[in-house]
């Protein structure tokens, strides 16, 4: 999977290539207009990570460059600015997501994977993993030949940890996944707890391995 | 008290003063000077008889002479010596046929040797009236002096301040937000134009720092989010870093949440920002009701976690014209605020009557309830909270013309809005 990554802080650019590095990824980075248009122009990439505000031109314009010479890959817009008119104007011209700054990595990795999971499988992708499997748009988990009666918290729980497996999530981050649009309105994310403990519990009822480890007071990480 | 009156005020107590002293000094004034005239009239016609007593040659002649004159009698005053002395007395007028006020000379006249004793009067009955008539005609010409003199300074005053109240009204209608330039009318009143032109002068400075104070809490919280996104990113590699202690693992859980609470906070600063440079303008008909049941069901998820119960009272269905995402915040932030100061296991009552919604919820009272509008008011508890809630709520309110209230009663908050 290719990877370009659009975005003129370098600090945040790495970090981003950092992270993703441990999946099969293999991310580019570009830190202005100029680099960033040739790349696009020379090489196909499965996902692009936008910056809207970039030194000698407006990732919006790429944006349009690209949707012109018809590229087939996916267009996540990460922009500091998070207005409600970019995002719109980001959306209808063809970017696939828009995610505000500041994100979570962890955010950014499950929109990556949603986002090349439905570009690659039409959407009707079912994750596997070990004996675990999600079935994505019909939100169905099985562990061996037991169906899990999740709720839909519990559903995107799930999906977020092994989005992100391996890697140790932020309380923060996970309860700001599962808010969505209503993060801003909590003030504390304790309801985290009582999710992840109703998972566990779940899972090793339906005779599954409870990979979801608990690392201190930190946060979790589902472990392969 | 307005200008005007308090000037006319002591105008009027002046005149009334000097009216109340100088009528009865006048009063006075005039009438010495008429005794006087009249004692020097006396006196000289004591001259007078003196000197035509000369002529007279014996008693009987001076009999006919007294009898011709009523006002002079001389009698003879049977060696008696009598001093010039001038008197009133109120004595008989033969001819008006009552009493009536004199002015008498009691004196000596000699008649060759023998003295006689002269009386000489003179009626004030006339002096007395034409006194009273001076005295009234001067009074009256006083007061009307007066009053015109009121009249036209009342006139003349409304005329010369008109410019100062319309500069006040003006005042008094300025609202930095809304009419950020203040413009007068120029005056022929050098005062006047130059205090509207300081006024002028005042209101753009204000303008210009309130521009300048909007613009920098907008581009601070815009600058802060790539070193925010920075920070964030880099502590979640940190993270993932092998082999984590607890005590890394406990000291990075503090860094990640303290983040979160930035990032909170920085959204709500540009919200704030946003809304007071009216980006949310566009009103549609909201169901305050339904979506007041929306916000109860979001909420749910974390007031279940803190034991919190909400006791809907909904008196009729509420619809107003709104925009959807003020409306939203308003009302979220509202129940939010409500969560956070409830001291745990508690109620929060939300009820709808008429076009008023209510929320409530008990907890201790307020250290400072007049400052709970504004920026970083943070109750008592430290909550892991903005700071901003209620001033965006606040903010909302003033910028959208609804009215909020807060009150505390019997160990409950509670805010009402009227829409």
């Amino acid at each position: 999977m290719r990877i370009l990554i659009v975005e003129d802080e370098k600090q945040l650019a790495e970090s981003i290539v950092h992270y993703l590095e441990g999946e099969s990824y293999s991310c580019e980075t570009a830190f202005d207009f100029d680099r960033a248009m040739e790349k696009i122009s020379l090489y196909n990439y499965d996902c692009i990570l936008l910056d809207i505000t970039l030194p000698n031109g407006n990732g919006l314009t790429l944006l349009k460059e690209l949707k012109k010479q018809n590229k087939s890959g996916g267009i996540i817009i990460i922009s500091a600015k998070n207005s409600l008119d970019d995002k719109i104007a980001g959306l209808e011209i063809g970017a696939d997501d828009y995610l505000p700054k500041p994100f979570h990595l962890a955010e950014l990795g499950a929109r990556i994977k949603a986002l090349i999971r439905r570009n690659k499988f039409d959407g009707s992708s079912v994750f596997a993993l070990g004996n675990l499997s999600l079935d994505v748009p019909g939100k169905v988990t099985t562990i061996g030949q037991n169906k899990l009666d999740l709720t839909k918290s519990e559903f995107e729980l799930l999906l977020f940890l092994i989005s992100n497996k391996n890697k140790v999530i932020s309380k923060e981050a996970i309860g700001e996944h599962l808010s969505g649009d209503d993060a801003d309105r909590f003030d504390n994310y304790d309801f985290v707890y009582s999710h992840i403990k109703n998972l566990k519990k779940k899972m090793t009822e339906a005779g599954g391995v409870d990979n979801i480890k608990t690392v201190y007071g930190l946060g979790y990480k589902f472990e392969v | 008290m307005r200008l005007l009156n308090r000037t006319t005020l002591n105008y009027l107590i002046y005149s009334i003063v000097v009216l109340l002293v100088v009528t009865p000094v006048f009063y006075f004034v005039i009438d010495q000077l008429f005794t006087k005239d009249v004692d020097e009239t006396l006196l000289l016609q004591k001259q007078e008889i003196q000197y035509r007593f000369q002529k007279i040659k014996s008693e009987s002649e001076l009999q006919v002479w007294t009898d011709l004159d009523g006002d002079v009698r001389v009698e003879p005053s049977n060696g008696k010596l009598y001093p010039d002395s001038i008197f009133n007395l109120v004595q008989y007028d033969s001819l008006a046929d009552e009493m009536e006020p004199y002015r008498i000379l009691s004196s000596t006249v000699m008649l060759g040797i023998k003295p006689y004793h002269l009386t000489a009067r003179i009626s004030l009955v006339e002096s007395e009236d034409l006194i009273k008539a001076i005295v009234v005609t001067q009074a009256i010409v006083l007061v009307a002096l007066l009053a015109g003199l009121l009249i036209i300074n009342g006139w003349v005053s409304k005329r010369i301040w008109k410019p100062f109240y319309d500069t006040l009204g003006k005042l008094e209608n300025f609202e930095v937000e809304k009419t950020p330039f203040l413009k007068f009318g120029s005056s022929s009143i050098k005062e006047f134009n130059d205090l509207n032109k300081a006024i002028e002068q005042l209101a753009d400075r204000n303008y210009k720092s309130y521009l300048s104070q909007k613009e920098f809490t907008e581009n601070a919280a815009h600058e802060m989010q790539t070193p925010l996104a920075i920070f964030q990113s880099k502590l979640e590699l940190l993270m993932q870093t092998k082999n984590l202690s607890e005590e890394q693992a406990i000291l990075m859980a503090s860094l990640s949440e303290a983040t979160s609470r930035l990032s909170k906070l920085n959204k709500a600063l540009l919200l704030l920002s946003k809304i007071e440079n009216n980006q949310f303008t566009e009103d549609e008909t909201v169901d305050v009701t339904a979506l007041t049941n929306k916000l109860i069901d979001i909420f749910n998820k974390q007031a279940t976690t803190d034991e919190i119960l909400f006791k809907t009272t909904f008196l009729n269905h509420l619809s107003i014209s709104f925009n959807p995402t003020l409306i939203d915040i308003l009302l979220s932030n509202l129940i939010s605020n409500a969560i956070k100061h409830n001291p745990g296991r508690g109620l929060i009552e939300i009820s709808i009557s008429g076009r008023q919604w209510k929320i409530s919820n008990p907890g201790s009272p307020l250290i400072s309830p007049d400052r709970i509008f504004e920026r970083f008011q943070k109750g008592t508890s430290s909550h892991a909270s903005t700071g901003l809630g209620l001033a965006i709520v606040k903010k909302i309110s003033d910028t959208n013309g609804i009215a909020i209230q807060h009150e505390y009663e019997n160990n409950w908050h509670s805010f009402t809005i009227r829409f």
